[in-house]
């Protein structure tokens, strides 16, 4: 087995927007083959950290660079060939067709008002297999269901054809079927893909199953990181949650409340 | 097997712009063919080819009814194009040139060159006018635009645009009240919007402009799909979206202010060719849509002047009453089918 190589690295990172600042000092990297779950509450500035690595706002310190380049050096269309990402935002007004949208995923890659090539037709056909999203192509995204929505966006991301991919709470608005398949899905992306995964999301159980690392987040503390089984086993995982009112099994989900009367 | 897809996609495209086409050829023609006067079919022909045998007729045909076909191509063009790219640019389906009061800046800034002249001494010619029209519009889409950040949602941004239309309204009032009668005609015939009065010397003018324009929005065609996507997938996807707002600004004040400067304000073309092209043509792809909406907008545009010339009649109906009347009953079944203006 070949040495894994870190495809993105943030030293001493200050992320927040405006003056306010969410954290500071962060020193993360993302490796190629792994899945890293970015795990805290709403409103922690999980979104904030994905948005940061992206390139759409800019850190307030520190720095970030790409194999060895500083995220500066590279041009829009540049980053856009290393780095995909997956958002919530909802798609409200597209009347695209599923492969008209993977289409528009090969935007950094085509010359200006060119036809698409054989590289082009290539890449989408290898990410709508991964995807099994075949059967929709020519579909309309609006009238996809949400878990189909998402397997369309992931596979956008995947024509991309960058090495990093962000995803944004991927599994949200999901059945629990759909939630597995996407996780799952991701999982054999990262390995088989060797691409580098980060994705933000509330599922504490999957993600303790599938992610080869966690960054935990929390109000006014440094990021947390480290492998699903140290976290938990610290109890870290725990206080990030602040699970005072009940205690929560994250392998089994089980919730059992507190009696504070006693 | 993406291949086969995308060249079905293709091929079907390619059919509905040969139609398209066809169409657009058939109703110049008629338009041609249709008015007051009655030419004979073969003295049309001969006096398209500059050897009519009777010079009224030549005159009719080619000072007349040839550049009023080419002024309706041009607007139609110029408008619904307008129109699709605002509604991709604000992601909504109500967008148009004239719902946001793009018009009516560009009413605006001809209504001061009209009745202000006489303060300002500026000599009233076509080419002041399109620039008092661009620039109304550019003023106004700036506002729109920088409002549209600030209120998100499709009906505060239309209320918007209705403020606009009122407060433009209001403006000319007060000119009109200040204006001299003469002025004031001139305004008014004006406001009836009208292909008519555009001259091949004007026509030098509103071409070239329609032809810049479109090429202009063909280049835009592939960023505008992935705009659709929303703001981040535009980032994320290398595409400068501040140049695109920019571009897509321009290209609008230029061609509304142009259109509306010659023809006067044209209601409902922008809105509503765009809806009918993804109706027909069931696609939102921009490459494909862009030429199907000029084509769409200019046979619009043509069927609006046949209608405005009531058989039988001297007289020719304001084109902005034929658009309106047309236009207004389609915005509101489009709107009483919500389904289809969300995916568009």
């Amino acid at each position: 087995m070949s040495e894994a190589k870190t495809i993105l690295k943030a030293q001493n990172l200050t992320i927040g927007y405006g003056k306010k600042t969410i954290q500071s000092g962060l020193e993360i990297s993302l490796i190629e083959g792994e899945v890293v779950c970015l795990l805290g509450q709403n409103g922690v500035g999980k979104t904030t950290l994905l948005q940061t690595l992206a390139g759409m706002i800019l850190p307030i310190g520190g720095s970030i660079l790409i194999r060895e380049l500083e995220f500066g050096d590279y041009s829009r269309l540049e980053l856009a060939k290393t780095l995909g990402i997956v958002t919530t935002e909802k798609i409200t007004a597209a009347g695209l067709t599923v492969l008209e949208v993977l289409m528009s995923g090969r935007y950094p890659h085509q010359q200006w008002m060119s036809s698409p090539n054989d590289t082009d037709f290539e890449a989408i056909h290898k990410a709508v297999s991964l995807t099994k999203i075949k059967y929709i192509l020519d579909s309309k995204l609006t009238e996809l269901s949400d878990g189909q929505r998402q397997k369309v966006m992931i596979a956008r991301a995947l024509v991309q054809d960058g090495d990093i991919i962000l995803l944004d709470e991927p599994t949200a608005h999901l059945d629990l079927n759909n939630r597995v398949e996407i996780i799952r899905l991701l999982r054999d992306i990262a390995t088989d893909q060797k691409k580098a995964l980060l994705i933000s999301t509330h599922e504490v159980n999957l993600a303790l199953q599938f992610a080869d690392k966690l960054w935990l987040m929390d109000f006014g503390e440094p990021l947390v990181q480290g492998t699903p089984d140290d976290l938990l086993n610290s109890g870290k995982l725990n206080r990030i949650f602040h699970t005072k009112d009940f205690e929560y099994d994250f392998r089994t989900g089980k919730i059992s409340l507190n009696d504070k009367t006693k | 097997m993406v291949r086969e897809n995308w060249h079905n996609k293709k091929r079907h495209w390619r059919l509905a712009m040969s139609w398209s086409f066809i169409a657009l050829i058939g109703l110049s023609v008629v338009d041609i063919i249709l008015g007051p006067a009655d030419v004979p079919i073969d003295e049309i022909i001969a006096s398209l080819v500059g050897n009519s045998s009777n010079p009224t007729w030549q005159s009719i045909v080619i000072d007349f009814r040839l550049p009023k076909v080419l002024t309706a191509i041009s607007v139609g063009i110029a408008l619904s194009i307008c129109g699709l790219q605002m509604q991709t640019l604000f992601r909504n389906a109500l967008a148009g040139p004239f719902v946001l009061g793009i018009s009516s800046g560009a009413s605006l800034g001809v209504a001061i060159l009209i009745m202000g002249v006489g303060f300002i001494q500026i000599p009233l010619n076509s080419f002041t006018t399109v620039t008092a029209a661009c620039l109304g519009a550019l003023l106004v889409f700036m506002v729109v635009l920088f409002l549209s950040y600030k209120v998100k949602d499709t009906t505060s941004l239309l209320i918007v645009g209705l403020m606009f239309g009122a407060a433009v309204g209001a403006i000319v009032s007060i000119l009109q009240y200040f204006g001299n009668p003469d002025e004031i005609q001139s305004y008014l015939v004006w406001t009836f919007g009208s292909l008519t009065g555009v001259n091949w010397s004007e026509l030098s003018i509103l071409i070239p402009i329609v032809v810049i324009g479109f090429v202009m929005v063909l280049v835009l065609a592939s960023p505008l799909n992935i705009v659709l996507l929303g703001d981040q997938y535009a980032s994320s996807s290398g595409i400068n979206l501040n140049l695109i707002r920019y571009m897509v600004i321009t290209i609008t004040s230029l061609l509304a202010g142009t259109v509306t400067a010659f023809c006067g304000p044209i209601a409902f073309i922008g809105i509503a060719v765009p809806h009918i092209s993804r109706l027909i043509f069931n696609t939102s792809d921009h490459r494909q849509l862009v030429p199907l909406v000029a084509l769409t907008g200019s046979s619009v545009m043509i069927v609006c002047d046949i209608l405005s010339q009531l058989p039988g009649m001297v007289q020719v109906l304001p084109i902005n009453a034929v658009t309106s009347i047309f236009g207004a009953p389609l915005i509101i079944w489009l709107i009483v089918r919500r389904k289809n203006l969300q995916a568009f």
